[in-house]
């Protein structure tokens, strides 16, 4: 009841009814995987460079129907997230433009639940450009595929240390590393990650 | 990016590395990853699969009428023929946890119509698996040769004229068309007139040219459709030494195919070879034109020829040698009086770079004037060792009198092997190979003839015949681990772990059913067409042999290049993973015939 009531009350708030497809019931067994790149680790400082996202429908990942979007950047970027990120300035120079980027964001991923690796953080970079643009933050349920992992290994009954960082539980689940991480290969890491623990924790 | 991930991973993966790159990303962009649990079903029986499967991780069953009939792992892809079929015949069931990635069936069909490697490697029995290793080293130029037809190269548009029309106005209507032929149609018979014919005809033996055309055609011409393979024209045109072929479409002729135009087609070398043969006045010709046979070789090896048709072509060639040579060496009486004929590996047609020579005459009985033979048969062998051609360790030469006899005494030796069983019937196996190349082929058939008729049905004999075919272990170890010479650089002999068990178990057999075909490709045709060999065995028979074959071309061809001595030697360590598996498969192959052969001839009772 109370769910329901804010996510119209969020509505309400929508500037623009062209994005009104983001409050839409979503088609069941539907999810989008994604992640940022950005220039800074706080998200009240940091600009987006990177955008990359995948959809999971059931037990496919439809590396097919992606979506991988650059950025250019408002402010230089500091060599120490170059050397992270390996975006350089040339890379981004035929960046898209901040907002344009978000929109394209949105209608790639409409109503379906969102699936991350510290979620927590990405959609709030995406929350700072969507905010003034929309007056929404994203409504999407949103799942954190390292609090499924934990509860997968945690016993309740006899607790235990679970390593929670991103190459730990890609090795713990034997899923093959993808190289390079940027935000593509990131995001598709992280679908791989929940399309198996769905698959675990259904058995 | 990570497309790119899945581009180098799908192309280091058969047949996906034969994709162009438009072709690779166009994959690359419509895969799909899926996950599978352990022991869940991917693809159900009796339904049309979406998509072709490749395994990033994971073990896959495929099951057939509950029981597992293949496994699938890394890199491997299913179910390529329930895709082209439409239908699928099996389950596919997770046996451990699986991701695979997906390509769509519309993308899948349209690389099978586009890319010919893509589809050849889906037709997948083992002699399809091994054609598409031979494709891999291919080359344009020569490749696009060797399954060009004759509807590809150019064809002159066939120029008829009536048969009465003088030979003046016919030759004024050649130049007016810048023609080199013209075609008669004559008693219902076709013929065909070309400045040869006019300057024999006409200039030489002052033939008026107010007579009709049809007096100087040549008449009875060799013909053959739009749809031959060139190469096959080419060895028409050698065999007959002829120049042109008419070409028919249906019942229709709609052309004529110059040879000129057919060796445009060719690499120098190739050309080269087969012209400086027919061209050649005398014995040091012959031997310019021998020598560059290795170099033509190493060519058709890296243009990725077929070994099937690389051995045809070299037999072809090395014949006309010898024609030439005995020609050339022998007076004309003894050539109207004697057969030449070569035998083993030569006269199977299965030789490729020159191995020892084994040849021997056969004299017309009623001939008299043997004391000339002795100094052309000296001449013969020490010319053809200089043409390149080794000489025979085990003495089989046309030099040695015990080779070069009356046709009588063949028959005698003939009767002492096939009667009396006398020893070594490995000198009967290799007269069983016995093919004329010069002088009267017909004494060479009537001593095959006197073999057929003292034949008996008598197994002792067949047994000891066909004994060798088990003289070597097949060099493969109980783990599919192949058997090499520790001491010998790790190699394994060929010729006695793979290609000599297959020649002379099919030798024995065919012998056997009095099949007298040479080559073994031929035997083996024959022995299937008796209903001996299953359909498919006498398939992975001849793949296997050809896979050997060019294997040992291979190393052969690289001692040549390090001026060394080629020999039956390979080294396993130094084969790819696809080339090790068909290796392996061969050996598996020649254990089951050897099993054929030993209890077809019941080898075990034979001490």
């Amino acid at each position: 009841m109370l769910k329901n009531w804010l996510k119209w009350y969020a509505q309400h708030q929508l500037r623009d009814p062209n994005y009104n497809f983001l409050f839409h019931l979503p088609n069941p067994h539907e999810y989008i995987c994604f992640d940022c790149e950005t220039t800074h680790l706080n998200p009240k400082k940091a600009e987006i460079l990177s955008i990359g996202a995948v959809k999971i429908r059931g037990n496919t990942i439809l590396t097919s129907e992606k979506l991988e979007l650059f950025i250019k950047p408002k402010e230089s970027i500091s060599e120490v997230s170059i050397k992270i990120h390996q975006l350089r300035h040339c890379d981004l120079e035929h960046g898209l433009l901040p907002n344009e980027a978000i929109f394209r964001f949105l209608h790639f991923i409409g109503s379906r639940p969102l699936v991350g690796y510290y979620l927590e953080f990405d959609v709030a970079m995406i929350n700072k450009y969507l905010k003034p643009l929309l007056g929404i933050k994203l409504p999407n349920p949103q799942i954190e595929v390292s609090g499924l992992y934990y509860d997968l290994k945690q016993n309740v009954l006899n607790p235990v240390h679970v390593d929670l960082r991103f190459d730990a539980i890609l090795a713990d689940l034997e899923l093959p590393v993808l190289g390079k991480h940027d935000a593509f290969n990131d995001a598709l890491m992280t679908a791989m990650m929940f399309v198996k623990l769905q698959g675990q924790t259904n058995k | 990016m990570s497309v790119l991930e899945q581009k180098t991973f799908i192309s280091a993966i058969p047949p996906f590395d034969q994709l162009s790159k438009a072709e690779l990303e166009a994959v690359a962009d419509a895969m799909d990853i899926t996950y599978f649990k352990n022991g869940q079903s991917i693809l159900k029986q009796d339904t049309s699969p979406a998509a072709l499967y490749i395994i990033i991780k994971g073990i896959v069953q495929e099951i057939h009428q509950e029981e597992i009939i293949s496994l699938y792992t890394s890199q491997d892809s299913f179910d390529a023929i329930s895709l082209l079929e439409g239908h699928n015949k099996s389950n596919f069931l997770a046996q451990e946890e699986t991701i695979c990635y997906t390509l769509p069936k519309e993308i899948f069909l349209l690389l099978i119509q586009n890319n010919h490697h893509f589809k050849e490697f889906y037709y997948q029995d083992l002699s399809k698996r091994l054609n598409s290793l031979i494709e891999q080293r291919n080359n344009k130029e020569l490749a696009s040769f060797m399954v060009a037809k004759i509807k590809d190269a150019y064809i002159h548009p066939p120029l008829f004229v009536d048969e009465n029309t003088s030979i003046y106005q016919a030759v004024s209507t050649m130049s007016q068309l810048r023609a080199n032929f013209i075609l008669v149609k004559s008693e219902g018979e076709i013929g065909i007139v070309t400045d040869k014919d006019l300057r024999d005809h006409v200039v030489l033996q002052r033939h008026s040219i107010d007579n009709p055309i049809k007096e100087i055609a040549t008449y009875h011409l060799i013909g053959m459709t739009t749809e031959d393979f060139l190469l096959h024209a080419l060895l028409v045109m050698i065999r007959h030494s002829i120049k042109h072929l008419l070409i028919y479409r249906q019942q229709e002729v709609v052309g004529v195919l110059e040879q000129i135009d057919l060796l445009s087609y060719l690499s120098n070398h190739t050309r080269l070879v087969a012209v400086q043969i027919d061209r050649a006045q005398n014995t040091e010709q012959l031997k310019t034109a021998s020598h560059n046979m290795t170099n033509m070789i190493k060519s058709f090896q890296a243009n990725g020829m077929k070994i099937k048709y690389m051995m045809q072509w070299v037999n072809e060639l090395n014949q006309q040698i010898f024609k030439k040579l005995y020609a050339f060496i022998a007076p004309p009486e003894l050539l109207a009086n004697s057969c030449l004929i070569v035998m083993g590996s030569e006269g199977r047609g299965e030789q490729i770079l020159k191995t020892d020579q084994d040849n021997a005459i056969i004299i017309r009985d009623e001939f008299t004037k043997l004391d000339m033979i002795e100094q052309v048969t000296t001449k013969l062998t020490e010319t053809l060792v200089d043409l390149g051609y080794p000489p025979c360790p085990g003495k089989i030469m046309v030099n040695n009198p015990y080779w070069c006899q009356p046709l009588k005494k063949f028959k005698e030796q003939i009767f002492q092997w096939a009667v009396e069983f006398q020893e070594p019937l490995m000198d009967l196996a290799i007269f069983c190979d016995a093919k004329a190349v010069a002088g009267d082929p017909n004494l060479l058939q009537e001593a095959k003839d006197y073999l057929a008729d003292h034949l008996q049905d008598n197994q002792a004999f067949f047994s000891h015949f066909a004994k060798p075919t088990l003289s070597f272990e097949t060099p493969l170890g109980i783990f599919t681990t192949f058997i090499v010479e520790k001491f010998n650089e790790n190699q394994l002999d060929i010729k006695k772990g793979g290609i000599f068990p297959i020649v002379h178990g099919v030798r024995s057999l065919a012998l056997e059913q009095k099949i007298w075909q040479t080559n073994t490709l031929e035997r083996i045709k024959a022995l299937t067409e008796l209903g001996l060999f299953e359909k498919q065995f006498a398939s992975d028979l001849i793949e296997s042999l050809n896979f050997m074959i060019s294997l040992r071309l291979q190393f052969e061809l690289e001692k040549v290049a390090r001026n060394e001595t080629y020999d039956n030697y390979i080294k396993p360590n130094r084969l790819n993973k696809l080339e090790r598996d068909l290796l392996k498969d061969s050996f598996k192959v020649v254990n089951q015939l050897k099993r054929f052969v030993s209890y077809h001839f019941k080898l075990d009772r034979v001490t």
